[in-house]
């Protein structure tokens, strides 16, 4: 045997089936949240300028740094260029008033990416979004750093939620639904950009990166708690509509709440998990103490997740 | 996503394509120990090559003229040669017999014969593409019909069922005579037996329902026509459909059809979904081939093992209701009771996870692997408790 000639033919690979593939990659449905958060990242800019630029940049620098050390830490693979650690950078800049200093900027990226995606190792593994984990400490922390009334003095933007919050129902007539969905609105510099995030999410529903179910879920759950109060006392309650399109709602209905590892499996257990996630909006901005307190609904929805996981239909042929 | 990838309608094709004319043929076999002839022997089509001792496996047949150039545990080769004096063999009529001598004279004819006196009250003919990228069935339902009758005809002699249909497309005219027609949406899975058998009996928990391949019939109908041994099939190349002799060395197939093969190509026997990737340019076409794929380097991300994202796809595409996210992921960590837990027997292997993985894991693999593991763990304790039975005898 030994004498035969090695062949000199075409080497053939081979592989276990499937043989084909639809194409998607994690890097891609990374690149189309990507895209799909660019025009909020306009919006942020025009409204916001430099400051806002600021934020985005030193937040996605520092995610990606942060996760480069972490996987070498761990003696792991770097996989940076998933572009998962931009797309979590990002959205945490998203949550932070333009106005945060420096120091809140790294230390919240560093939180979300260690607590919401190293240590429970490669994505994937998270039980809760990064972002939402980050903004939490920052909040808890730093309450007066995050908070939007407090860094942006220089505006003359309004931030509609601390008006119903301490003013009462009735000054929510003085915001237009045309100027929500425009960002005239003071917060948190992307989650403000209403009308530009909602496009972005009408986008990724198109391209098939998410599905409709947690978005029309979480929508659902806002309108349905929000209208039931609305209904019973509208001098004392603000209009469902209102809640939609102030704070970081959409932000969280199409871009954290459907982060993959946190977020159920099934098509019922996802509109029940936005749904879960809509209601608890409600219920923070009714009775919490925060005037936002979406992040808060979307980290307790991510621990419902395991639960909601359980509405399963039954395997083939089961009894 | 779109439908249109796993469409198993194709419209007839028109008629099947002559195969190449080999130089040399590699004849698999399958367990086949009594090989009937030896280095140097001269054989022509129909020439007996190799006989199996079990009496339902289906002997094998050289199927050009030439001589037998090596014999290996695995095919026997033969290099294409005119013979010295021309000679045929016997034709068979096998219209003629019934039961065991049927049974006999067909697996003398090279017929698997197991898969059609399997006991069964119904007996579904798959007369859908199994797969995307094949694309025979129309054709042979419609320019072929013949064929599948004359097929038929023996299977009923044969089949202990009592009552046949065919599953085709929905909208399509095809019938067979004596055959109620079940319509199926024609989508893959929907090709698969577990799905066609709940489309037909309308319960997922049937039993004594089985499926034939419409290329099984083909062959037998074949045999039942010529009363010669099985030398031929028909092989969907890259969706042209070639009557190919048995034994054709797969490069020389693809060569045929106008492919080109280069460094880190694939070729894929069998369909897209579930088929095997093989590593020898001369693998022989078996009986059973029923699709050849070339899948070029690059068209495709390659296979890794990164962890799952969870992003639910696959639980989403899963015709068997499973959760291939989380049994794959128990599989990886060796947690085998959780996989059966999860109904990991259930899965219908279609390879639907594997396709719409974002994060390109070997799902199918994976599920394969869990199953492989766990009837190894059962095989073990049976045989423990036997033992154990033997003891206290």
């Amino acid at each position: 045997m030994s004498n035969e000639a090695l062949p000199t033919a075409p080497i053939l690979a081979v592989g276990a089936a499937p043989h084909f593939h639809c194409g998607t990659s994690i890097q891609g449905m990374m690149r189309n949240i990507l895209i799909a958060l660019a025009p909020a990242i306009a919006g942020a800019l025009y409204w916001y300028g430099m400051e806002a630029a600021r934020v985005m940049a030193l937040a996605v620098s520092t995610a990606v740094v942060v996760e480069v050390l972490a996987t070498k830490a761990m003696h792991r693979e770097v996989m940076v260029d998933d572009l998962h650690a931009v797309v979590t950078g990002l959205l945490f800049a998203f949550l932070l008033p333009a106005g945060a200093p420096w120091w809140l900027v790294i230390t919240g990226t560093a939180v979300s990416m260690l607590m919401g995606k190293m240590l429970f190792g490669e994505l994937g593994g998270s039980p809760v979004v990064g972002p939402a984990v980050g903004w939490a400490f920052c909040r808890v922390s730093w309450p007066l750093f995050v908070d939007p009334n407090a860094t942006m003095l220089n505006t003359e933007m309004v931030n509609p939620l601390t008006q119903l919050k301490y003013f009462g129902a009735a000054q929510v007539s003085n915001f237009s639904i045309p100027a929500l969905l425009s960002g005239d609105q003071l917060g948190a510099l992307g989650a403000m950009q209403v009308g530009a995030l909602i496009i972005g999410g009408i986008y990724l529903i198109i391209r098939g990166t998410i599905r409709w179910q947690i978005p029309a879920g979480f929508i659902i759950g806002v309108l349905g708690l929000g209208g039931l109060y609305y209904a019973i006392d509208p001098t004392l309650y603000a209009n469902p509509v209102f809640h939609l399109l102030t704070g970081s709602t959409m932000l969280a209905a199409f871009f954290l709440m459907t982060d993959s590892s946190s977020s159920p499996n099934g098509n019922v257990s996802r509109l029940v998990y936005g749904i879960v996630g809509g209601v608890l909006v409600v219920l923070i901005r009714t009775y919490g103490k925060y005037p936002d307190g979406v992040m808060f609904a979307v980290l307790l929805a991510n621990m419902v997740s395991p639960l909601v996981d359980l509405i399963k239909p039954k395997p083939f042929g089961a009894r | 996503m779109s439908n249109a990838v796993f469409s198993l309608t194709y419209g007839d094709m028109g008629s099947f394509q002559e195969g190449p004319v080999p130089a040399e043929l590699r004849i698999p076999l399958a367990g086949h120990e009594l090989k009937t002839v030896k280095k140097k022997a001269e054989v022509v089509p129909g020439t007996l090559v190799a006989d199996h001792k079990n009496a339902k496996t289906g002997n094998m047949h050289a199927g050009i003229a030439g001589v037998v150039t090596d014999i290996t545990a695995d095919s026997i080769v033969i290099a294409a040669q005119e013979p010295a004096e021309p000679a045929s063999v016997a034709a068979v009529d096998v219209s003629a017999l019934t039961g065991d001598a049927l049974s006999n004279a067909l697996k003398e004819l090279g017929v698997d014969v197991r898969p059609l006196i399997k006991k069964c009250d119904t007996l579904i003919i798959n007369g859908l593409n199994p797969e995307p990228g094949i694309t025979f069935a129309e054709t042979l339902l419609g320019q072929h019909k013949g064929t599948i009758e004359a097929g038929l005809a023996v299977l009923r002699k044969l089949s202990p069922a009592s009552k046949m249909m065919l599953a085709c497309a929905e909208g399509s005219a095809a019938s067979l005579s004596g055959l109620t027609n079940v319509a199926v949406k024609p989508v893959y899975p929907n090709s698969l037996d577990e799905l066609l058998i709940a489309k037909a009996t309308g319960s997922e928990k049937s039993t004594g329902v089985r499926v034939l391949p419409l290329h099984t019939l083909f062959n037998l109908g074949q045999i039942a026509q010529t009363g010669m041994p099985l030398t031929k099939t028909v092989v969907s190349v890259q969706g042209v459909n070639y009557m190919v002799t048995i034994g054709t060395p797969v490069s020389t197939l693809l060569q045929h059809a106008g492919h080109t093969i280069a460094d880190g190509d694939m070729i894929i026997v069998g369909g897209p979904m579930r088929g095997t990737a093989v590593a020898d340019l001369m693998r022989g076409v078996g009986k059973d081939t029923q699709g050849l794929f070339l899948i070029k380097k690059g068209t495709f991300a390659p296979v890794t093992n990164k962890q799952c994202i969870s992003c639910g796809e696959c639980v989403l595409h899963c015709p068997s209701r499973i959760m291939p996210n989380l049994i794959t992921r128990y599989v990886e960590f060796r947690q085998f009771d959780q996989c059966s837990d999860q109904s990991i027997d259930v899965c219908m292997e279609c390879g639907l996870c594997a396709y719409y993985c974002p994060a390109r894991r070997p799902m199918l693999q994976l599920i394969r692997l869990g199953k492989h593991q766990i009837a190894l763990k059962e095989a073990q304790v049976s045989a423990c408790s036997l033992q154990g039975a033997e003891g206290a005898a």
